[in-house]
C-alpha cells in the first residue's frame, strides 16, 4: 500500500501490470485445478483453497497424469 | 420441523484451519470488550489466505482505499469482527502473520546500496520478525507543562489510510507543480491549498490519536473529540510536537521495521526499513 503511494508513475504502471498478470495466472490455476479434478472440486471451493492446498492439488494432479502417461509432460 | 434444525456443513472438515496464533502488539486492552475474540492466552488465530484473498490483494484500487486489506483481514483473522478498529501496529503484525501462514516463507525485498548503487536482494525471515515483536504498554501519557496529561494511542486503520491517501495526493500535486505550463501564481495557489490540507489532516490524525485529556488536580477529564480538536488548535507548538512525537513513536512499536543490510559488492552496511505492505505479498 505504502509502496503504491510512493512509487513514481512509470514504476506504478509496471506494478499494476504485474498485478493484472498475477491475477490472470491465479485465475488460470484455479480453473485448471477444477478441470483436472474432473468435477471433484467446483469453482467456488477452488477459490477457497489456500496456496498450500493448491500446491498439493497441483502436485497430485501432475503425479496422477504422469502415472497415466509416463512419457508426457507436466500439465500444470 | 426438520427445516428448523441447523445443519452442520458436511464440508466443514475441509475448511481452512488456523496456521498460527499471534499475540498482537497492543495486547488485549486497547479494544472494546467483545470486538475481538481472543483465546484464553490473549492470542488471535490466523488462517492462510484463499485464492480469493490473494486476488483481492492484486487490486490496486482496493489496496489504495483499504477495502482489499479489510476483506483479507476478515477472511484470515475471523476473531476480529471489524478490522477497521485495528491499530496500525496490529495490522502490520497480522499482515506479516497472514503472509507467513499462507506462503510459509521469507519476505524478499530489493534495495540499492546507498554507497555504490548496486541492487541487492534481501530475504527477511518472517518467523523471526514475528518472534521478536515489541508490545505496547497499556497506556501512554504526555505530561504538559500546564499540568495536563494527554493519553494517546497509536493510529487505527482509517487514520493510516487517510494519512497515506493524503500523501498520495501530495505526491500527485508535487508532480503537477513541476509542470512548465503553470504560472507562478497558479503554482503558489497549489502550494497554499496543499499546505492547508496537510495541516487539517495533521490535526485530525493527532486528535484521533488522543484518548483523553486529564487534569486530575481540577477534576477535568475530556474525551469529546470536538473539544480535543479545539484544544489542539489553541496550544503552543512545543506541546503539539510533544504529543505528535509520542504518537509517531508508539505507531512504530510492534514488528521491527528496520534491518541491517550489507551490500554484496562493496560490503557497505546500513540500516534499512522493511515494508510489510501487501505490495510485497506476491
Amino acid at each position: 500500500m505504502r509502496s503504491l503511494i510512493f512509487l513514481p508513475p512509470e514504476k506504478l504502471s509496471d506494478l499494476i501490470e504485474s498485478y493484472i498478470k498475477d491475477g490472470i495466472s491465479l485465475r488460470e490455476q484455479i480453473v485448471e485445478i477444477c478441470y483436472f479434478m474432473q468435477g471433484g472440486v467446483e469453482l467456488n471451493t477452488a477459490w477457497g483453497m489456500s496456496f498450500e492446498d493448491r500446491e498439493i492439488a497441483v502436485k497430485i494432479i501432475n503425479k496422477r497424469l504422469k502415472e497415466k502417461n509416463p512419457g508426457g509432460k507436466e500439465y500444470m | 420441523m426438520d427445516n428448523m434444525t441447523p445443519q452442520s456443513n458436511p464440508l466443514k472438515q475441509y475448511f481452512r484451519t488456523f496456521k498460527m496464533y499471534l499475540k498482537v502488539p497492543s495486547g488485549t486492552s486497547y479494544y472494546p470488550e467483545g470486538s475481538i475474540d481472543f483465546t484464553d492466552t490473549g492470542e488471535i488465530g490466523v488462517l492462510p489466505m484463499t485464492g480469493k484473498d490473494e486476488l483481492a490483494l492484486k487490486n490496486p484500487d482496493g489496496l489504495l482505499n483499504g477495502e482489499a486489506m479489510i476483506e483479507v483481514l476478515k477472511s484470515c483473522v475471523p476473531a476480529v469482527k471489524n478490522p477497521r478498529i485495528l491499530l496500525t501496529n496490529d495490522i502490520d503484525a497480522l499482515i506479516t502473520a497472514i503472509r507467513y501462514a499462507t506462503f510459509n516463507d521469507t519476505l524478499e525485498t530489493t534495495l540499492n546500496c546507498p554507497k555504490c548503487g548496486v541492487e541487492n536482494t534481501f530475504k527477511l525471515n518472517l518467523q523471526y520478525a514475528l518472534d521478536n515483536m515489541e508490545y505496547l504498554d497499556p497506556e501512554y501519557v504526555v505530561n504538559l507543562e500546564s499540568g495536563l496529561s494527554i493519553f494517546v494511542k497509536p493510529h487505527s486503520f482509517p487514520d493510516v489510510l487517510r494519512a497515506l491517501q493524503a500523501q498520495f495526493e501530495q505526491n500527485k500535486l508535487a508532480r503537477a507543480v513541476e509542470s512548465e505550463t503553470l504560472t507562478d501564481e497558479a503554482r503558489s495557489n497549489i502550494f497554499t491549498n496543499a499546505f492547508a490540507k496537510i495541516a487539517i489532516t495533521r490535526y485530525e490524525l493527532m486528535c484521533n490519536g488522543i484518548v483523553k485529556v486529564v487534569d486530575e488536580a481540577n477534576n477535568i477529564n475530556v474525551t469529546d473529540k470536538k473539544f480535543i480538536k479545539e484544544f489542539l488548535q489553541n496550544i503552543d507548538k512545543k506541546s503539539l510536537d510533544k504529543i505528535e512525537d509520542l504518537i509517531e513513536e508508539i505507531n512504530k512499536i510492534g514488528i521491527k521495521k528496520t534491518f541491517s543490510a550489507k551490500c554484496e559488492k562493496c560490503n557497505h552496511t546500513w540500516q534499512s526499513e522493511i515494508d510489510f505492505n501487501p505490495v510485497n505479498f506476491s
